[in-house]
């Protein structure tokens, strides 16, 4: 691997002052560095050796141990009734006396301690904690009710003023005296606007309602039987339109 | 005088000489590998971490090590690799600004007890820290381990021409950091 010669005569049209520089190692390194360096790299390999083996369990559990677990707990359970059987047999007696205790102990040492406790817990956890978040949200829906409240009833009062109908300026009319000053003619020009005839629907709607009225009494002299007959007879005539309007 | 790695590669692989094997063969690439990762990474310590950890690697990798291909070749891309993964963590733990690595690097190299901005060995090596970390180790697996294109392929698994590119393009660049300096 010795070719600095041709690294230098490769380096010299690129970087002429490069290839004079000259290869020198400038750091240094601490003495005796690399004298020792195989044993640290050696030591540390036999420590991780070391270390990767105490990682395995160094406790062992007796074959099957796992497996009969189980079985053990439920025979702990069950040793409570072995006892009482056991009692029976050998002692009938005491296992008629009960197990109440005999001792005595001051009055209300138990409410007294746990009040002691449930003190001491209050104090540790600090005062009872009361969220004003959900009062302060009401609050805020009640004031934006109000205010949405005043907002459409000033709109409705400026919007819908019959006050500001200048009555005065609208006197009575009475308007089959007004008409009669109004010409034949002038009528009749008034009519031959197609326009005005347009904007006249409700007086189509009131022929059609007296028309209506004049086929009601019509009707009234018709029996039961002619219309139910005229219903069978025209039926045809509708259910195509029927039919048609469903499709 | 170094036995031969084929010589050595057949003594690790029996168990009564295993570790001395080993031990021969730290003995004979530890200075390579030293400096070529003291350039990348400049400070003794840091140096010395890094190849403890190449050769703690090097321990357990080489009971599959195929032969086929030199050990100095798998020493030196471990080495690399392991330079570069030092960088790298020193990018993300920030003792490094990720913006300013070769800034940091050259600040470094300036920082040296034994610096001096008037000796042009050290101007070049100011000039190569300021160089991308890829350029760095093709120049100076070129310019100081004097190795092969072919060898230096294998190293970085690049194809030669790209080396050769990135090697001329890096030594113009540093030339020309060295007279503006």
């Amino acid at each position: 691997m010795n070719n600095r010669a041709h690294i230098t005569e490769e380096l010299s049209p690129i970087a002429p002052l490069v290839a004079g520089i000259g290869v020198m190692e400038l750091y240094t390194v601490p003495k005796g560095y690399f004298a020792s360096f195989a044993d640290v790299v050696a030591e540390r390999i036999r420590i991780g050796a070391l270390l990767s083996e105490a990682s395995v369990p160094v406790y062992e559990v007796p074959d099957g141990y796992f497996e009969q677990l189980p079985g053990t707990i439920l025979s702990t359970i069950q040793s409570s009734t072995v006892i009482k059987t056991e009692l029976e047999e050998i002692a009938p007696l005491l296992s008629t006396i009960g197990k109440e205790n005999v001792y005595e102990i001051p009055a209300d040492y138990f409410v007294q301690a746990d009040l002691a406790r449930h003190a001491r817990r209050e104090q540790a956890v600090g005062a009872k904690r009361v969220s004003l978040r959900i009062a302060r949200r009401w609050m805020q829906y009640a004031a934006a009710a109000v205010f949405a409240g005043v907002l459409i009833t000033g709109a409705f009062l400026f919007t819908d003023n019959p006050a500001n109908i200048e009555e005065g300026k609208y006197p009575s009319l009475d308007l089959s005296s007004q008409l009669d000053k109004v010409s034949e003619a002038d009528l009749l020009k008034y009519l031959d606007n197609p326009e005005h005839v347009a904007a006249a629907p409700a007086t189509v709607q009131l022929a059609t309602e007296a028309d209506m009225a004049e086929v009601k009494n019509h009707l009234q002299n018709v029996s039961d039987e002619e219309l139910k007959q005229y219903v069978t007879e025209n039926a045809e005539v509708y259910e195509p339109v029927i039919s048609e309007k469903e499709e | 005088m170094h036995a031969d790695d084929k010589e050595l590669l057949f003594q690790f692989h029996q168990t009564a000489t295993k570790e001395k094997a080993f031990t021969a063969i730290i003995k004979k690439y530890q200075e390579k590998l030293y400096w070529h990762v003291r350039r990348l990474v400049v400070e003794h310590d840091d140096a010395n971490d890094v190849l403890q950890n190449v050769f703690i690697k090097v321990w357990k990798g080489l009971e599959n090590f195929r032969e086929d291909s030199q050990l100095y070749t798998w020493l030196y891309r471990i080495a690399t690799n392991e330079g570069l993964t030092f960088l790298e963590q020193q990018k993300k733990r920030g003792t490094v600004s990720l913006d300013t690595e070769e800034a940091g690097l050259s600040n470094k190299v300036r920082s040296d007890s034994n610096f001096d901005a008037n000796k042009l060995e050290w101007r070049l090596q100011v000039a190569i820290q300021k160089k991308k970390e890829k350029q760095r180790v093709v120049f100076n697996l070129r310019y100081y381990d004097e190795m092969p294109y072919q060898e230096m392929s294998r190293v970085l698994d690049t194809s030669e021409g790209a080396l050769k590119a990135s090697y001329h393009h890096a030594a113009r660049k540093i030339e020309e950091f060295i007279r503006n300096y």
